[in-house]
This record gives C-alpha cells, sequence and structure tokens, in this order.
C-alpha cells in the first residue's frame, strides 16, 4: 500500500490519515472502556456480549438460589431434629420445644394442612381487547392481595400461592408480567391454597359483590373445597436487622 | 511511510484506554456506532488511496461528519422511536465489507502485477 499513496505525490495526507486514525482509536478505546464498565456494573465477566450473558448470569442465579433453597429446607430440618433431641433431656426442654414448634409452625416455616380451599385465578385468553379495560382481563397482584386478605378475615390459617407461603412479612407486588412473592417472581395461573373451615373461606370469597364476584368480570375464578390441603414451610430469609424486642420488664411502666 | 497512520491509531487508543475515559452507558451506543462510522471513513480512505482517487480534504471532512452524523442520527432515530442505529450498522457495515474487499482486490492485482514486472 506503500507505493500506492507515495503515487499521491503530496506528503500532506499522511499527517491527516494519522490524525483521523489517531481519533478512530481513541473512538475505539472509548467504547472499549465504555462497554466494559457497563459489563462492570451489571456484574457481567470481561469480554461478553450483553444479552446472552444476561440470560446466562440469569439461570446460574436462579440455580443458586434453587440449592440455597434445599440447603436452606435442610438445615431447618435439621435443627428440628436437634431441637427433638434436646427436648428429650427434661420437662422444661420438652415443653419450650413444644411452645418453640408452635410458634415456628405460626410463622409459616413449616409446612402446614388441612381442610380449606383452593383458589384458582387465571387471564382470561379467550376475552379479546374490546370496549371494556383489556386489564380487566389479567390477574393482577391487587387481585392476590383481595383474595389473600378475604381468606385471612374469614379465618385461614395458612395460605399459599404458587407454592410461595404467605407469612408475616411477605410482600405481593407486581413485576412486569409476573407477580413477585417473597421476593420470587411467578406468573398466572395463581393457585391459592388455604387452610381453615372451608365452608367459611369459600363463603366468604363468594359473598355477593365480594372479592370474587367482582373478579369474576374479567378473570377466570374456580374455587374447589378440600379436606387434605398441603401448604408448604416458608423458605425465604428470617433475618431480622433493626427490630428488637422490647424487654418484657418495660411493659406498663410508662 | 505507512508505519504512522498505524502508530497514530495505537497511540490514541492506548491514551484513551490508560485513562480510563468512559461515557455514561445510555450513550454507548451512539459511541459505537460513531466509531463505525469511523472504521467506514478509514476504510474508505485506503481505497480511496489505491484508486488514486484520495482527496486529504474529503477524507478529513468524511471522517468527521460521518462520525457526528452517524451517533446524531441514531440519537435522532430513538428520540422519534425508528432504529436508525439498526439503519447506519447495515449501511456503514455492508460498506466497510465492501470496502475491504475492494481493497483486497487492488492489493491483489498489483501484487500480481509487480510479479510480472520482476519475470519480464
Amino acid at each position: 500500500m506503500n507505493q500506492v499513496f507515495s503515487r499521491l505525490g503530496s506528503k500532506n495526507w499522511l499527517f491527516h490519515v494519522t490524525l483521523m486514525c489517531f481519533l478512530l482509536g481513541a473512538l475505539l478505546a472509548a467504547n472499549l472502556n465504555t462497554q466494559g464498565s457497563m459489563r462492570q456494573q451489571l456484574g457481567l465477566p470481561a469480554g461478553s456480549g450483553r444479552v446472552p450473558w444476561l440470560v446466562e448470569a440469569l439461570k446460574e442465579q436462579r440455580d443458586t438460589n434453587e440449592k440455597l433453597k434445599a440447603t436452606i429446607a435442610d438445615l431447618r430440618a435439621k435443627t428440628e431434629q436437634y431441637e427433638q433431641e434436646l427436648s428429650q433431656r427434661s420437662r422444661e426442654s420438652s415443653s419450650l420445644n413444644k411452645e418453640l414448634q408452635e410458634v415456628k409452625f405460626l410463622l409459616g416455616l413449616t409446612p402446614a394442612r388441612g381442610p380449606g380451599v383452593i383458589v384458582t385465578l387465571d387471564d382470561n385468553k379467550s376475552k379479546r381487547v374490546g370496549d371494556i379495560d383489556s386489564d380487566l382481563y389479567i390477574v393482577h397482584d391487587f387481585d392476590l392481595r383481595n383474595v389473600v386478605n378475604e381468606l385471612w378475615a374469614a379465618g385461614a390459617e395458612a395460605i399459599s400461592i404458587n407454592d410461595h407461603r404467605i407469612v408475616a412479612r411477605t410482600a405481593i407486588r407486581c413485576v412486569g408480567p409476573n407477580a413477585m412473592i417473597n421476593g420470587e417472581p411467578t406468573a398466572a395461573p395463581f393457585v391459592i391454597k388455604a387452610i381453615g373451615n372451608p365452608a367459611d373461606l369459600e363463603g366468604a370469597l363468594n359473598i355477593p359483590n365480594g372479592v370474587v364476584d367482582l373478579m369474576r368480570v374479567g378473570i377466570k375464578v374456580k374455587i374447589e373445597r378440600g379436606q387434605f390441603i398441603e401448604v408448604p414451610a416458608f423458605t425465604g430469609a428470617t433475618t431480622v436487622k433493626y427490630a428488637k424486642p422490647v424487654p418484657l420488664k418495660q411493659e406498663g411502666t410508662n | 511511510m505507512i508505519w504512522l497512520p498505524v502508530a497514530g491509531l495505537i497511540f490514541g487508543f492506548a491514551l484513551v484506554l490508560l485513562t480510563r475515559w468512559t461515557i455514561p452507558g445510555d450513550y454507548a451506543s451512539y459511541l459505537a456506532l460513531a466509531a463505525l462510522a469511523g472504521l467506514d471513513s478509514l476504510f474508505g480512505g485506503i481505497r480511496a488511496g489505491l484508486e488514486g482517487k484520495f482527496h486529504t480534504d474529503v477524507f478529513v471532512s468524511g471522517f468527521v461528519a460521518n462520525t457526528l452524523l452517524a451517533a446524531s442520527l441514531a440519537w435522532l432515530g430513538d428520540q422519534i422511536g425508528v432504529d436508525l442505529l439498526l439503519a447506519a450498522v447495515v449501511a456503514l457495515g455492508g460498506r466497510v465489507f465492501l470496502n475491504l474487499s475492494l481493497i483486497r482486490r487492488y492489493w491483489l492485482t498489483q501484487a500480481a502485477m509487480s510479479r510480472r514486472r520482476d519475470v519480464t
């Protein structure tokens, strides 16, 4: 190529081409830096394309989550075993353990079984977008909250949605096309299992102009009674950072 | 003499790389497009040189205008909801490949010609 450019006679071009090459090098390096820092922010390895790595990272994270959940269940089972062993040593520890197991059951840390209802909520796919708002045909986070609220009010003792146990600190919220329950995404159809008096629970849901009545306008609702409904244990974190129990002494002194 | 532009390229690259200068992530795709436009101009310049049609003013103005225009057109496209970024990538990418193949052809022809000259 050298002899080709030298044909041009003037040497002025060399300076300009060099200058442009310098600019191009700077542009490419700026690109490299920017892409690198973006990958760093996303926690992706260097030299990776963006989307495939995001998918890969998501999958990996999910696998890790599954494994950690299994570990949690394992450790909780072991703890319970130790508690049982300890309780056999003396009567005090036995009664203490009984109380502990009760509290854990109330917290939702153990699976529960009993009579109750199974409510299934699903998007109404047969309906088309028409003169009514198409949002009506999709199950929303507030539908789930309404049903759960109604079930608690009717005396439900344990509730789960798509095998995510509803506990005191559970949040049900909308994230894109999914619902987040206990920080984990889950999608329609939603199977809500509730343990309690089946007649009470079903009756509460079916109050005219009540929760289900209003939902039936758009989405598909199915309520079944059952005698042996199983609700899984809560598998999320139980760490408490800020709240501390108030010592019993202080009660009533002020 | 060909080493001077190459040295310039490496120098510019190293300079920015070592200063770790970055731009906000939102504008990363525009910067990438500007770099692609720069590559296109450079290869176009080399091709023009091989064809004996190289003009410094055309090359310099083309380089500057193409990089700026590509980035700002893509930005405009994003503002009005048309993916002009993709159109620019296709157009510029196509031209880069075309120029590269032409450069390769000229170079091969020249190599063949000089070989014949050596024989005779």
